[in-house]
């Protein structure tokens, strides 16, 4: 059975009108040490003559208490994040990946990446280094893991790079013939999977030379849907041969690395493009979509476990009938919401009308 | 260019020679495209460095927008919610009338944010003087916005029984005015002196009472020395200002109950001072007189000097003098008029507007502030509002959709002044019903399209309009984009999703030649991905095929590959100068030792294409030269005729030897 709540929901989404198209959003990763979850991100702007990356932090529920505060009908309302510093990019942010706490790399409309660097506390910004030119048009995407990072572009090339090194450390050239949507990179065995406009995802094992993929799924290019493309992509936490994707469509597919060439099983999820999907890090029964038709999906599994099997609920089909849990956070936003994530039980996500909408006290199993 | 501004910008286009003539164009958002055209042949080069006038280069001069910042567009954003809100429900299904008051009672909010934000940065001392300007017009633009929408609320959408009018008209004063009063309150209460010896006492007193706010009025009134004096007098004014008939709630009140109260109050206020309680301190009997009515009262110095403005001292005056006042009523206008005469007769922008709206006169209205207001945010939401709610009709304006259309798509394409907004004009263009097409049909034209999430965007957003056309034409642009960069999987995706038969028939083709060039299939994952969509162009489908062949060729199934083979020379669908590359992709199989490939038939129809192509070959110069390493191999380095003779009559001497293997023994592996 699918259980929806809409508005009436327990968890009300706040938003915070910032007055400038949003295209990225990203917590900030917690400075080692520190057991508390982070309160500060960041985001990008994009469409406007003077892009940039802007920081803002949640006031710490203490905090919160002292001053103006005004109690909701769940308990005292976290007040708005306020502006800690705004650095200026060269061009319209595309994707943003946080480097650790102090370091951010952001992927531009003019195939640039600028790597910043913050204070600790966040409070000041500036460029540490900018490798222009790395793609003939835009950087779509990028990943990162230490010093690495990992840029696809829409001219299908892959670029890995290091910090201090101002030539990328390997250029694929080719790496796709169609546009790179996008990257994401696991550290331990050093895979990388893209993913691209003709509905492929592809796995590369960076360890060998090889500009070739070590394997390449696809789903097949159906003729009828105007719109064709897997354009975000998230690996499961603890299971990595199982990935979720979003298309252009408004599916969402959940494709099995281990077997197959096609995706494990796709489920209509929204009525437009998936612009970004995330497994929840610690509870990997949950699972967080957004879309260009202004909702923000929160698909929920834990129901959906069946004891006797082995197989994760994501492949054993239940999304597919319908077994799952499912809350629109933004029923009645109109706007795309083109990036989100998750930081324990706070959700984040930005819309293309400016919105900053954070969604606290998610009920997770 | 005619310009209400004082000092119109001057800016000088370098490169331009005044003495030719100067064309320019609109190229779209804030740009014009300037560019020098001579009538002579030969113009006079400059003696610069620079390239003469005569070249066609052409110069885009492009100006950026104050009108949309990030507080500004906050505004738009929000604003634009609860326009679709309106149109297409949310927020639960409720009294037409209910939603639209709702909706302006929104819209206001979010000016009033906008207009605290502009004035927070019109303070903010680390921005540059300019821009401090700038924001403190902008927020005073927008609160005076603020300050008309308050007051058309009442008089147009909210409309209410007898009584409430006035009820409303205060609660729009203290909106207004009432935190500034408060702060003087604050002020005056905490003067180390006696209250009354602050020269702000009696005219705050004034003030309160004239906004209606009896109770800090009181309070104030007992600071007073007379409190403890002649507590009498105070007490008598208290118990008079806590008595004024105020309407609390709307319709529990008859019109004639009203009445009575009113004549009975104004008794009082008489009985008291013909007893003479307050000739022992003028002011308490100027504020007496006030309270009956007087209109002598209202025009006192001491009374105009203690409002800040000419409306406090109205609403004032229509509550003691008139408190039954209904929108429409001549009154409203008559007292608007003297006060503003009491106030030295400016009338201003804002004057002007808030009278047209005291006097209903909604087409003055709307005309004022259209030119008076440099922004159609403000007349195209309120007109909306008007409009939705029948009261355009009601003021007999039999165009009132046309106009509310008119002022929207004003404001709508205001709002493509800011690359960030075209998304939210094209919703207005869609309500806009009889020319709003257009609009959003030449906005798509020219939406920005620098990455494929812009693309995709507004792809779906044409999809989700309907405009089926323009996302033709978004597709074609992507198409060719994507072509001049030579990424031609990426420009046949386009086609396909754009069905675009020509277009696609054009990329094979580039797809087949850059094959002719290289000798390797590129891009194989669209290729393999083709199958259905084969239809759409014959080039295609031979490219499919040809494909096809290829990897049957890779398998080794070399018969299944070369009747392939056959058929696509014979199925006409191959343009004839790629025939020559597939008669020699034929070569290798004819000289295969191991197996027959070809049968007597299928070499007779090699055969006569062959002849096809060398009938063809004098008439037509430019063949397209192939370099297959073989071929040169085989042919050695002679010229382009004879390479391409030998090449042929290779193919001849194969086809021969062929058809002798294939009479002897049928098709098939080759007895061993």
């Amino acid at each position: 059975l699918l259980i929806m709540s809409s508005s009436g929901g327990a968890k009300a989404a706040k938003m915070k009108y910032v007055g400038c198209k949003l295209s990225q959003v990203k917590w900030r990763p917690q400075l080692p040490g520190c057991l508390e979850c982070s309160d500060t991100l960041a985001t990008g702007s994009k469409s406007h003559t003077e892009n940039h990356v802007t920081f803002w932090r949640f006031p710490p529920p203490h905090e919160e208490m002292e001053g103006d505060t005004w109690l909701g009908e769940d308990g005292p309302t976290v007040m708005e994040p306020s502006l800690l510093c705004s650095v200026k990019t060269c061009s319209s942010v595309l994707a943003l990946s946080f480097l650790d706490p102090v370091r951010i790399a952001a992927s531009l409309c003019n195939g640039t990446v600028q790597l910043f660097t913050t204070h600790p506390s966040a409070a000041s910004g500036r460029e540490v280094q900018c490798w222009p030119g790395l793609h003939t048009g835009p950087c779509a995407t990028l990943s990162s893991a230490a010093s690495l990072v990992f840029t696809g572009g829409e001219d299908g090339r892959i670029n890995v790079l290091k910090v201090g090194e101002e030539d990328p450390v390997r250029t694929i050239e080719q790496a796709d013939s169609s546009i790179i949507s996008a990257l994401h990179y696991s550290d331990p065995t050093q895979q990388l999977i893209s993913t691209n406009l003709l509905q492929q995802l592809k796995l590369w094992d960076l360890r060998s030379a090889g500009n070739t993929p070590a394997q390449t799924f696809s789903m097949g290019l159906s003729v009828d849907s105007p719109l064709v493309g897997l354009l975000c992509v998230s690996r499961h936490p603890s299971q990595p041969h199982l990935v979720a994707t979003g298309c252009a469509d408004g599916s969402l597919c959940f494709w099995d690395l281990r077997k197959g060439r096609g995706p494990h099983s796709i489920a209509k999820a929204h009525s437009s493009v998936v612009w970004d999907v995330q497994f929840h890090s610690s509870y990997p029964n949950n699972l967080f979509s957004c879309s260009e038709d202004g909702s923000l999906w929160h698909w929920d599994t834990s129901q959906a476990m069946d004891p006797s099997s082995s197989l994760s609920p994501w492949l054993s089909g239940a999304f597919v009938k319908g077994k799952v849990a499912a809350t629109n956070y933004l029923p009645h936003n109109r706007r795309a919401v083109n990036s989100l994530d998750i930081e324990s039980s706070h959700l984040v996500c930005v819309t293309d009308g400016g919105a900053l909408v954070t969604v606290d006290n998610l009920s997770l199993k | 260019m005619e310009s209400e501004l004082e000092g119109p910008a001057c800016v000088t286009v370098l490169d331009l020679d005044p003495r030719e003539r100067v064309l320019g164009t609109w190229a779209g958002q804030n740009s014009l495209a300037v560019v020098n055209v001579s009538d002579r042949k030969e113009g006079p080069r400059r003696p610069s460095g620079h390239q003469s006038s005569q070249s066609t280069e052409v110069q885009q001069v492009q100006w950026a927008s104050c009108l949309w910042n990030d507080v500004t567009r906050r505004l738009v954003n929000q604003s634009h919610g609860f326009f679709m809100d309106l149109r297409e429900g949310g927020g639960g299904r409720t009294d037409d009338q209910k939603k639209l008051i709702r909706c302006s009672r929104f819209y206001r909010c979010a000016l009033r944010e906008c207009v605290g934000s502009l004035s927070d940065m019109a303070s903010d001392q680390t921005l540059p003087p300019a821009k401090m300007k700038e924001h403190s017009e902008q927020a005073e633009m927008y609160s005076m916005m603020e300050l008309v929408w308050g007051l058309c609320e009442p008089l147009f959408l909210e409309v209410l029984p007898h009584g409430c009018l006035v009820q409303q008209l205060m609660e729009w004063v203290n909106w207004n005015k009432g935190e500034a009063t408060t702060a003087l309150v604050r002020e005056v209460a905490s003067c180390s002196l006696q209250p009354e010896q602050h020269n702000k006492f009696w005219p705050l007193v004034y003030r309160l009472v004239l906004q209606g706010r009896m109770k800090p009025a009181v309070d104030l009134l007992s600071t007073h020395s007379f409190a403890q004096t002649s507590p009498k007098v105070i007490a008598s004014m208290s118990e008079l200002l806590k008595k004024v008939p105020m309407v609390r709630s709307t319709g529990s009140h008859s019109r004639m109950e009203l009445q009575r109260c009113w004549y009975d109050w104004r008794a009082e206020c008489t009985r008291r001072l013909n007893a003479g309680e307050y000739v022992s301190l003028p002011q308490l009997h100027l504020l007496c007189c006030l309270l009956r009515g007087d209109e002598e009262a209202f025009c006192d110095s001491r009374v105009i000097e203690a409002c800040e403005t000419w409306y406090e001292l109205m609403v004032g005056r229509i509550l003691f003098t008139t408190p039954l006042v209904v929108s429409g009523d001549y009154d409203l206008q008559l007292i608007a008029e003297s006060c503003v005469e009491l106030y030295g007769g400016n009338r201003g922008s804002l004057e002007q507007i808030l009278l047209a709206a005291l006097k209903s006169d909604m087409l003055g209205l709307i005309k004022l502030c259209s030119s008076l207001i440099s922004n159609w945010w403000f007349i195209a939401h309120l007109t909306d509002l008007l409009h939705l709610g029948g009261m355009l009709v009601v003021s007999q304006m039999e165009y009132g959709a046309r106009l509310s259309e008119f002022l929207l798509q004003e404001y709508a394409c205001s709002l493509l002044a800011d690359q960030s907004l075209w998304e939210v004009a094209m919703d207005y263009f869609n309500h806009c019903p009889t020319r709003g097409r257009n609009y959003m049909s030449l906005c798509m034209e020219r939406v920005p399209l620098v990455s494929y999430q812009d693309a995709i965007k507004a792809l779906s957003l044409c999809y989700r309009l309907q405009l089926k056309e323009e996302a033709q034409g978004i597709y074609r642009v992507l198409a060719m984009r994507a072509c001049r960069r030579n990424q031609l999987s990426v420009a046949l995706q386009w086609c396909l999703r754009a069905k675009d038969a020509a277009f696609a028939g054009y990329i094979a083709e580039r797809y087949f030649e850059s094959y002719e060039h290289t000798g390797e299939l590129k891009d194989l994952d669209l290729l393999d991905g083709l199958d259905s969509t084969l239809v759409l162009s014959d080039k295609l489908t031979f490219l499919g095929k040809y494909r096809e062949f290829h990897v049957l060729y890779g398998k080794r199934e070399f018969g299944a590959a070369g009747q392939l083979l056959v058929s696509l020379l014979n199925s006409k669908i191959v343009p004839k100068r790629f025939w020559v590359t597939l008669l020699t992709d034929a070569l290798p199989l004819l000289e295969l030792k191991e197996e027959v490939v070809f049968d007597v038939e299928q070499t007779h129809a090699l055969a006569h294409s062959l002849e096809e192509v060398i009938d063809a070959l004098p008439a037509k110069k430019g063949l397209p030269q192939s370099t297959r390493e073989e071929v040169q191999e085989s042919a050695g380095c002679g010229g382009d005729k004879s390479e391409e003779s030998i090449h042929l009559s290779l193919l001849r001497l194969a086809l021969v030897r062929n058809l002798s293997r294939a009479l002897m023994a049928p098709p098939g592996p080759a007895p061993c």
